[in-house]
């Protein structure tokens, strides 16, 4: 242990069952430093801010504060002792007024009132903490984490959709702390944010940080490539050349679709048979798009066209009729945990009034055999779906589209945290709907999955479509600097 | 050949026969106690006694397993009754059509206002036991006035023996409709979605389901349910009154607990309703034979409900 | 001025215009309006009002207590078989101990949910036969006493309105405003609003809620002791207890109680019990059939139910 470090973290880790969020983690943090921590979506980000908070608790190593071991029991705990995160979802409570939350975390008014007017800011400590807009939000929890002194302030992504003024705001307190010699741990999606006031970036992937530097001019490029990591890794798969789906026709198009907290302006179409790739940073509004389009949301402006016919959806079942399926990110919003495989395949055969009668148990005995057959899905554990690893999982919630039928699926992010042999078994199957004349749709948030298996992508930051590529520019370098917002030839 | 035929769990069929121990043992120690338990005219009483509150269970079962409650169902099943009895004069058959259509009625405005506003079921059937027992209370003196007793075959059907004992026709009733549930839950469609929109209604809904149709269809098969249950308990007091079926109320939320369906929806069956109908008559025949009082029956109706559902919570976390 | 605080406020206004219209109809209707009568009014609601508060304590802490009723059945049955033929001393002591144990069987209930995982409503319902049970072990049979003294202390002796009154108000002045403004009574308010923010907060949320059951049972306690004072006897049977506890409910939701917790204070509840005693008393002064009000209680706690779920949903909080 070192003593003029303020902060040490030493090789954490941390698992979630079979899950591993954390292998091998180890930071350092010195007095006055603004220390980038960076890393693409699933490295254990914010496993190891969780941890270093005292939200939940490592499974071996340890973290030292001034040199002193350390393990905080709550966050309030560690706000107590110096450590105060300020998180993307602001952690008041949305019933109960400003002045109470104050209260609640012990926090003096007229400190927090002065933060608030240096921040350019005026706020009533009587508002219910849910009527105030997302972005002031985050600047009053800011106050809030501010108001206690913290030796060391934790920033999580709060400057991510913040309108630039409060972004700006958010910049000029770190080095504020920094002048008083605090630290700063800064996480955020903005390169350019992060090259112009950062001493020192840490980059963490799959559980493990791979690269710590000290962070000063054009460093772009070695973290892009620290957060790729080694390129071949990704079982054998060849990258794909380009197809001939230019000639085909256009199956959905969306114009200016807008919506959410995220979404503001979006247009693109994808063709028959085509797979057209989704890329972005987390919170860039893709998640609202897949939503609009699998009927689940609804939009605030823009247009759907299926066919060339303008369209609305008031259900998912009418996307469902028009043939767009909807593979959600989160696997537990699209599955029955408690009940079989079967009965989760074949869920969506019982849709509508006139289904509700006495089940064609052969007929189903077929399509869910089919389906778990042509998805190889493991049936060891059939019961109960929550009983099934991940991958299978993801597996079901496909096929339960493959035994529906579809022209377009909406696929969210298929491959997150799943192992790689399953991984490959969906860009194949992805492959195999492109070439049956059916569309995909697919957000990913690992970059390379896009050359592997897209026709094209767009990339999508800030609400908007950033880039729109074809398959020969979708590197991964061209995606990753798209997604920070930079400008990328087509 | 299918590889997912049996889709039962091992886990359910361990509970349920846990249960059916239980059962055995408590029939065992009651017949011990009072040796005429031990007999096939008592058993046949037992299972004629028990019919009532099975199909009440029966339909607390299915709004369970959506993960609703029906705490009007006390108030739909007297109601019935009572419809039934005023319309007698009419002929049988219509009284019977007049008691279906109340429960109809009554299961439609709870099913839409839990599917369609979003009711909270718990307060929704408690506002409307409230305002059902208004109107019965109001209905005596005025709208409802006349017979208040059950037609003649009605009276049979809810207490005559069927062939021989133990069979008795509540029995054969139960039995019939008890067997078209279990048909329903586990070989229909609407069964399949009673149980998907109990387990992850958001789910079911991105699958293209329209979760208010099968709240809808769940609660007025509910109130049918408490309505036939209603029939047979008017039957066997002979007379109806607006408290008719009061007692039944808890029990039939507690014979779904003790038979393993989880109050959150997506997990059980009526089978272990019927165990747990049957557990909570021969007790309650049990706790009658030692002379004890209403105290300790209510003591032990809470005990075996928190036990159990505490077991069962236990068994599905470390799961 | 915006668009919740709008809500809330305006539900506020409502309720106690609401309270006035009724009371002044209800007034009307009588002969005359003196002492008597206010006290009258005042002993009709006063255990409902108060086993309303406590219901509205756990609504707001995110749970619910079905079993509210059956505590304060309990409580009743112990302090009238204990306090009959009691000197005055005695009784005031047991009035405290029985009240405090109304306040530790809500623990344990709080308790339970945090330990066992169930919900809510499974446990409440369980220990609601419970208590219940033990309420007519207690008391076998309608029956009891309690001092003179102590009963006049809380009832008032005729027509002194002013005892029963007191302990309307006193409640919500000793127990429930120094705990709204602690850091307990956040909270509390935190735990039913977001448990993942309240933790974050660093609020403990399994003692909180055992906290919270034990403030809801501290409630139903004194709802049971003033029943016995104003009774001066107890009736073990479920169906009192279910009835309060349906009112209880009742109340709480329409004294702007949200079920989903985090929203309301105490005040909202006592007034809504006005309520719920003026519909069937001026029903029944002007001719028409108190069972009416049965349905007007169900269908305006349904209501009330409804349209605040309905706002929330506009307001954008799901």
């Amino acid at each position: 242990m070192t003593k003029d470090l303020l902060l040490e973290i030493n090789s954490v880790a941390k698992s979630y069952g079979p899950v591993v969020a954390l292998k091998n983690a180890n930071l350092s943090v010195r007095p006055g430093e603004i220390h980038a921590l960076l890393g693409a979506n699933g490295a254990g980000k914010s496993t190891l801010v969780k941890i270093l908070t005292g939200v939940i608790s490592s499974d071996t190593g340890y973290i030292s504060l001034h040199g002193q071991k350390v393990q905080f029991s709550s966050p309030d705990d560690a706000r107590k002792n110096g450590v105060a995160p300020v998180f993307q979802d602001p952690a008041l409570i949305p019933d109960v007024s400003l002045q109470r939350n104050l209260a609640l975390t012990g926090t003096n008014e007229k400190r927090f009132l002065k933060e608030i007017e240096a921040m350019g800011l005026s706020v009533n400590l009587n508002e219910i903490a849910a009527n105030i807009e997302l972005p002031t939000l985050r600047m009053i929890d800011l106050a809030r984490a501010l108001s206690h002194d913290p030796e060391l302030l934790i920033l999580d992504e709060i400057t991510a959709a913040l309108p630039i003024d409060l972004a700006d705001k958010v910049i000029e307190i770190m080095n504020a702390q920094k002048e008083k010699g605090k630290s700063v741990i800064f996480i955020s999606h903005r390169l350019a944010e992060i090259e112009s006031i950062c001493d020192w970036a840490t980059v963490l992937r799959d559980g493990i940080d791979v690269d710590s530097f000290e962070a000063n001019k054009q460093i772009e490029d070695r973290i892009v490539s620290a957060m790729l990591g080694e390129k071949n890794n990704v079982a054998n798969a060849t990258r794909r050349t380009k197809q001939s789906s230019q000639d085909t026709e256009t199956l959905l198009e969306v114009v200016n679709l807008s919506g959410g907290k995220n979404l503001t302006d979006v247009s693109f179409e994808i063709k028959k048979g085509e797979v057209l790739g989704v890329a972005a940073l987390e919170g860039q509004g893709q998640d609202f798009l897949f939503e609009i389009l699998a009927g689940q949301s609804k939009p605030d402006s823009g247009e759907i066209l299926v066919n060339g016919q303008k369209i609305t959806f008031k259900h998912p079942a009418d996307a469902i009729k028009l043939g767009i399926s909807y593979v959600p990110g989160d696997r537990k919003s699209a599955l029955m945990p408690q009940r079989s495989i079967r009965e989760n395949l074949a869920l969506t055969r019982f849709r509508g009034v006139r289904n509700w009668g006495r089940i064609k148990g052969k007929e189903e005995n077929r399509t869910v055999d089919n389906a778990v057959a042509s998805l190889e899905i493991d049936t060891r554990a059939k019961s109960q779906v929550k009983r099934l690893s991940g991958g299978n999982q993801q597996k079901v919630t496909i096929g339960r589209w493959v035994t529906t039928g579809f022209d377009l699926l909406l696929c969210f992010d298929p491959t997150r945290g799943i192992d790689v042999g399953t991984k490959q078994q969906i860009y194949e199957l992805i492959r195999k709907f492109a070439d049956e004349g059916k569309s995909v749709l697919l957000f990913t948030s690992e970059l390379r999955e896009i050359a592997l298996t897209c026709d094209r992508a767009i990339v999508i930051y800030e609400g908007k479509v950033q880039a729109n590529l074809e398959i020969e520019k979708c590197n991964e370098e061209n995606l990753m600097n798209a997604a920070h917002g930079l400008v990328v030839s087509s | 050949m299918s590889t997912l035929k049996n889709f039962a769990t091992v886990k359910v069929s361990k509970s349920i026969w846990a249960l059916f121990g239980i059962l055995i043992g408590l029939f065992l120690l009651t017949s011990f106690i009072d040796p005429y338990f031990f007999s096939i005219p008592a058993v046949g009483v037992t299972l004629s006694l028990a019919a009532p509150l099975g199909l009440l269970a029966a339909g607390q079962t299915i709004c369970m397993l959506t993960g609703g409650i029906d705490l009007s169902i006390a108030m739909i099943a007297a109601g019935a009754a009572f419809i039934v009895s005023v319309k007698s004069p009419s002929g049988t058959a219509t009284a019977l059509l007049w008691g279906a259509l109340f429960c109809i009625l009554v299961g439609s405005i709870n099913g839409l206002a839990v599917g369609l506003f979003g009711m909270n079921p718990l307060i929704m059937t408690l506002g409307m036991n409230a305002v059902l027992i208004g109107v019965f209370t109001v209905g005596v003196t005025t709208f409802l006035k006349g017979s208040s007793s059950m037609p003649e075959i009605l009276v049979t059907a809810s207490n005559a023996t069927f062939l021989f004992d133990p069979f008795s026709w509540p029995l054969v009733i139960w039995a019939v409709i008890g067997g078209m549930l279990l048909f329903l839950l586990n070989k229909t469609g609407l069964g399949r979605l009673i149980y998907a929109i109990g387990d992850n209604a958001q789910a079911a809904r991105l699958a293209g389901v329209k979760v208010w149709q099968v709240q809808w269809a769940t609660y007025v098969i509910c109130a049918l349910l408490g309505g036939i249950g209603g029939v047979l308990i008017g039957g066997q007091s002979g007379a109806v009154a607006i408290s008719l079926a009061n007692p039944f109320l808890l029990p039939s939320v507690a014979a779904v607990v003790i038979g393993g369906t989880s109050i959150m929806g997506g997990i059980g069956n009526y089978t272990g309703t019927i165990l747990g109908t049957l557990i909570l008559t021969v007790l309650s025949y049990l706790l009658a034979t030692i002379n004890s009082s209403e105290a300790v029956k209510q003591m032990i109706y809470g005990a075996i409900i928190l036990t159990l559902a505490w077991t069962y919570s236990k068994i599905s976390q470390n799961s | 001025m915006n668009l919740v605080q709008a809500r809330r406020q305006s539900w506020n206004i409502g309720i106690v215009v609401l309270v006035l219209i009724l009371g002044f109809w209800r007034i009307n209707q009588l002969p005359q309006f003196g002492s008597y009568e206010a006290r009258t009014f005042i002993l009709g609601i006063l255990p409902i009002a108060l086993l309303s508060m406590g219901q509205a304590v756990i609504i707001i802490g995110g749970g619910i207590n079905l079993a509210i009723g059956a505590e304060a059945v309990l409580i009743n049955c112990l302090s009238a078989k204990y306090m009959a033929g009691t000197s005055f001393t005695t009784s005031v002591f047991l009035a405290f101990l029985f009240i405090g144990i109304g306040g530790l069987v809500g623990a344990i209930t709080g308790w339970i949910v945090s330990a066992s995982g169930i919900a809510d409503i499974v446990v409440t319902l369980a220990t609601s036969f419970l208590l219940v049970g033990v309420a007519m072990f207690v008391m076998p049979q309608p029956g009891g006493g309690i001092n003179q003294g102590v009963a006049d202390l809380i009832g008032g002796k005729d027509p002194n309105f002013i005892p029963p009154l007191i302990w309307l108000i006193l409640p919500l002045l000793i127990i429930w405003i120094p705990l709204y403004r602690s850091r307990t009574g956040i909270a509390m308010y935190a735990i039913g609003s977001n448990k993942d923010a309240a933790f974050l907060s660093g609020v403990n949320v399994n003692r909180t809620r055992i906290k919270v059951y034990a403030v809801g049972g501290l409630f139903a306690g004194l709802s049971g002791v003033v029943l016995t004072g104003i009774t001066l006897s107890a009736s073990p049977f479920a169906t009192i207890s279910s009835t309060a506890t349906l009112n209880s409910v009742a109340g709480a939701v329409l004294g702007g109680v949200s079920l989903a917790g985090g929203v309301g204070g105490l005040a909202g509840p006592a007034m809504a019990a006005l309520v719920l005693y003026f519909i069937p008393n001026i029903m029944l002064a002007s001719g028409i059939d108190p069972a009416y009000s049965q349905i007007i209680t169900g269908a305006l706690t349904i209501f009330v139910v409804l349209v605040g779920g309905l706002l929330r949903k506009r307001t954008g909080k799901t």
